[in-house]
C-alpha cells in the first residue's frame, strides 16, 4: 500500500513537472520575444561592430583603398567634367560592367560557359520595352520585369543545357542566341527596332537628364556587383566553385549540382536581363542587335581582361574598354585633325578598331597570364607602394 | 500543279545534292580536328571567309587584279601560314582545357572579321560595298525540266571536285601510313604516344588539312553564292549544324549530316516557309543544333563517349 501511494505520488509529481515544460513550450510569444531580443542584442552588441571592424580594415588595406580610391574616381569624373559625351560613356561602361559580372557568375565562378550571354541581354532589352508599351508600367518596375522575364528564357535554356557540358554547352547557348538574332529579324514580326514612348523618352532627356541617369545606374551598378560579390562569397558561391572545379567530387558531398547550377543560370539571367533593360532605357530603343554575336563577345573580352573568376575584375574590365575606346577616337580625331588626308576608316570605326585591338590583348592575355591584369598589378603596385613606404 | 510539285521535288534533288556535296566539304575540317584533337575550331568560318575575302582582294579587277590561279595559291598559302601558327600560339599550349582553345579560337574569329572589315573599309574600292564576289570561271548552263532555275556547269564542276576532295581525304585516312597515325591519335592520344607517333605534328598536320579545306571550300563555293561581311559566322554554324548532326569526328558521319540537313533545309525552302509564312529555313539549322544537342549530343554516327 504504502509503495502504492508513493509511487501515485511520484506520477503526480512527474505530471506537474510535464505540464510545467508543456506549458513553457506552449508559450512560444515569450520564448521567441526572449530570442529575438537576445539576437538583435548579440547583432547590435557584437555584429555590427565587427562588420564595422571588417569594413574599417578592408578600408585601410590596400586592396580596399585601391577599390574605394577607383570607385569614388569613376563617380566622380563625370561629374567633374560635366560633358555628356563622358556621362554616356561611364553609363555604357557601368552597363557592360554589370552584364560581364553576370557573365563571370555563370562561366568563370560555377564553370558553366555560355557564348549567348546576349540571348539573356536581348530579352531583357525587349521586355523592358515591352512592359512599357504593353502595359504601361512604371520604367522603374520594368527594369525589374525585364530581368525577371530573362529568368524565365534562363530557365528554358538552362533545363536542356543542363545536360551538355563543357564546349556543347557553349555551342548550344551560341545557336539559342543566334536563332533569337535572326527570328527578331524577321520582317513578319517588325520587331527590328522598337522605339521607348516618345513622352517618356522627352522625361528621360529633359527631366532626368543624362547626371540623374548616370547617378541612377551607378546605384544601380553598385547594387549588383555588391549582390554578385555576397554570392560569391557566400556558401551558395563556394557550392558554384565546387561544381567549376570538380562536378562528380560535388555530387558526392551530398550536393544536388542540377539544382546549383539551375540557380546560377537563374542569377546570371537576371543580371544580364537587367543589363539590357538598363541599356535599352539609355538608348530609349531595343534592336535586334541587342542578340548579335559580338554582344556575346563583350563579357568574354570584359571578364578575361579583368581576371576570370573574380567579379570585381569583369568591371575592371568593361570600364577598361570604354575608357580606350574613347581615348582611341580621340586621339584619332587629333591625328586626323593633324594629318586631313588620312581614310576615314580611322575616324568611323571606332568601334571596330577597339574590337579589334582588344581581340589581340585578349589573346595575349589567355597565351600568358590567364588569369588577367586586375590581381597582378594590385600586387605588383602594393610592393612598389611598400617600397616607398619603406616596409 | 503535279507539274510544279514536280519541277520544285527536281530543283531540290538537284540543288540538295549539290548543297550536301558543298557543306560536307566545308564542315570536313572541323570534323577532322575535333575527332583527331577534340579541339572546337571557333574560327573555322573565319578561315573560309578569310580565304574568300583574299581570292576577292587578289583577283578583283577593282583592287589588284592578278590571274585567278595566282591569287587562289597565295591565298591558300597565306591562309595555310595562319593556319600552322593558330595551332603552334593558341591551339597547342590549351590541348588540356577545351574551353580556353574554344575562347582563344573565338577570339581569334573576332581578330580575322574585324580585320577584314577594317580593310575592307580601308580600301573602299568595292563597287559593291560589303559584298565580295568572284567569277564562275566555267560558262555554260543547262534549264531545269518545267522550272526557270538554272542549273550551272559551274555547279557541276564544284560537285564533281567537292566529291573528289571529300573521297580522297576519305581514302588518306583511311588507307595511308600517315593516315593511321591519325586514326590512332584520334582513337587514344596517349597510347599513340607510347607507339611513337608525334602528337603534336599530327596535330599539326590536322589542323593545317583542316584550315586548307576550308580555303579549298571557299574558292569553290563563293563563285556560286557571294559572301557578305557576317559570312564567317553563319558558315562557322553551318558547319557546327552538320557536325552535330552527323557526328562529331567521324567523315561518313559528316556527309551523312551534310546531305539529311542540306534536303531538310531545301524541302523547307520550297515547301514549308509558304505554310509558316516566314523564312524558317534561315533558322533551321540552328533548330537543328539545340534539338540535337537535346536529343542525342554525339550525332547520328558519333561515338559515345561523356557529354
Amino acid at each position: 500500500m504504502l509503495e502504492e501511494e508513493e509511487s501515485i505520488t511520484i506520477d503526480e509529481e512527474l505530471e506537474k513537472q510535464i505540464r510545467k515544460s508543456r506549458f513553457q513550450i506552449k508559450e512560444p510569444a515569450t520564448k521567441f520575444y526572449h530570442r529575438i531580443t537576445s539576437s538583435t542584442k548579440n547583432f547590435i552588441d557584437y555584429q555590427i561592430p565587427a562588420a564595422r571592424d571588417n569594413l574599417k580594415t578592408w578600408g585601410t588595406s590596400f586592396r580596399g583603398g585601391v577599390i574605394l580610391f577607383c570607385f569614388v574616381l569613376v563617380s566622380l569624373i563625370p561629374i567633374l567634367l560635366n560633358d555628356n559625351t563622358y556621362f554616356g560613356i561611364f553609363i555604357v561602361a557601368m552597363i557592360y560592367s554589370i552584364y560581364a559580372a553576370s557573365w563571370d557568375l555563370l562561366a568563370g565562378v560555377t564553370g558553366q560557359v555560355s557564348f549567348g550571354h546576349s540571348a539573356f541581354f536581348g530579352i531583357g532589352g525587349y521586355g523592358f520595352i515591352f512592359c512599357i508599351l504593353f502595359f504601361q508600367l512604371n520604367w522603374i518596375v520594368s527594369l525589374f520585369i525585364g530581368g525577371i522575364i530573362t529568368i524565365v528564357l534562363g530557365l528554358i535554356i538552362a533545363i536542356p543545357a543542363l545536360r551538355l557540358k563543357g564546349p556543347y554547352l557553349a555551342l548550344g547557348t551560341m545557336a539559342f542566341s543566334l536563332m533569337l538574332y535572326y527570328i527578331f529579324q524577321f520582317p513578319e514580326l517588325q520587331a527590328e527596332s522598337i522605339d521607348m514612348p516618345r513622352e517618356l523618352n522627352i522625361w528621360r532627356l529633359t527631366v532626368l537628364t543624362p547626371f540623374g541617369e548616370f547617378l541612377i545606374i551607378l546605384i544601380f551598378m553598385v547594387v549588383s556587383i555588391l549582390i554578385m560579390l555576397i554570392i560569391y562569397n557566400s556558401k551558395l558561391g563556394t557550392i558554384f566553385k565546387g561544381i567549376r572545379d570538380d562536378e562528380y567530387a560535388t555530387e558526392a558531398a551530398g550536393i544536388n549540382t542540377t539544382k546549383y547550377k539551375l540557380i546560377a543560370f537563374t542569377i546570371s539571367a537576371f543580371f544580364a536581363g537587367l543589363a539590357g533593360a538598363i541599356y535599352s532605357f539609355h538608348l530609349g530603343n531595343a534592336n535586334f542587335d541587342f542578340f548579335s554575336n559580338a554582344r556575346s563577345f563583350y563579357p568574354v573580352i570584359f571578364v578575361l581582361l579583368g581576371g576570370i573568376s573574380t567579379i570585381s575584375g569583369a568591371v575592371m574590365g568593361a570600364f577598361t574598354f570604354a575608357l580606350l575606346t574613347q581615348a582611341i577616337s580621340e586621339i584619332m580625331n587629333v591625328i586626323s585633325q593633324i594629318f586631313p588626308s588620312l581614310p576615314t576608316v580611322f575616324t568611323t570605326q571606332i568601334e571596330t578598331i577597339s574590337v579589334f585591338l582588344f581581340a589581340i590583348i585578349l589573346l595575349l592575355i589567355i597565351r600568358f597570364t590567364e588569369r588577367g591584369i586586375m590581381n597582378p598589378a594590385i600586387r605588383h603596385t602594393k610592393s612598389l607602394w611598400d617600397l616607398l613606404l619603406g616596409k | 500543279m503535279v507539274t510544279e510539285i514536280f519541277a520544285n521535288l527536281l530543283e531540290i534533288l538537284i540543288f540538295g545534292t549539290s548543297l550536301g556535296l558543298i557543306l560536307s566539304l566545308i564542315s570536313l575540317g572541323y570534323s577532322l580536328l575535333y575527332g583527331v584533337g577534340k579541339v572546337i575550331n571557333l574560327s573555322h568560318g573565319m578561315f573560309y571567309f578569310l580565304t574568300g575575302y583574299l581570292i576577292f582582294v587578289f583577283t578583283n579587277q577593282f583592287y589588284l587584279g592578278l590571274p585567278l590561279y595566282v591569287g587562289v595559291i597565295l591565298s591558300l598559302i597565306i591562309i595555310t601560314g595562319i593556319g600552322a601558327l593558330t595551332y603552334i600560339t593558341l591551339i597547342k599550349p590549351f590541348l588540356e582545357r577545351e574551353i580556353m582553345i574554344l575562347i582563344s579560337t573565338f577570339a581569334l574569329g573576332y581578330l580575322i572579321f574585324n580585320f577584314v572589315l577594317l580593310l575592307e573599309n580601308l580600301l573602299q574600292k568595292n563597287i559593291i560595298p560589303g559584298l565580295v564576289y568572284l567569277p564562275q570561271f566555267i560558262p555554260g548552263e543547262i534549264a531545269i525540266p518545267g522550272s526557270e532555275a538554272l542549273f550551272t556547269f559551274y555547279n557541276l564542276f564544284v560537285m564533281l571536285m567537292a566529291f573528289a576532295l571529300i573521297t580522297l581525304v576519305y581514302l588518306f585516312i583511311r588507307y595511308s601510313r600517315y593516315g593511321k597515325a591519325i586514326r590512332a591519335v584520334s582513337q587514344d592520344q596517349d597510347a599513340a604516344k607510347l607507339m611513337g607517333i608525334n602528337l603534336n605534328g599530327v596535330l599539326l598536320f590536322t589542323t593545317i588539312l583542316s584550315v586548307f579545306l576550308a580555303g579549298v571550300a571557299a574558292f569553290l563555293y563563293v563563285p556560286l553564292e557571294p559572301m557578305h561581311m557576317g559570312s564567317g559566322w553563319d558558315i562557322l554554324l553551318l558547319s557546327m549544324s552538320v557536325v552535330i548532326l552527323g557526328g562529331m569526328g567521324s567523315i561518313l558521319g559528316t556527309v551523312l549530316g551534310a546531305f539529311v540537313l542540306s534536303f531538310s533545309v531545301k524541302f523547307c525552302a520550297y515547301f514549308i516557309n509558304p505554310l509558316v509564312g516566314f523564312p524558317l529555313d534561315s533558322i533551321f539549322h540552328l533548330i537543328i543544333i539545340i534539338l540535337m544537342l537535346m536529343i542525342r549530343p554525339r550525332g547520328i554516327l558519333g561515338k559515345k563517349e561523356k557529354v
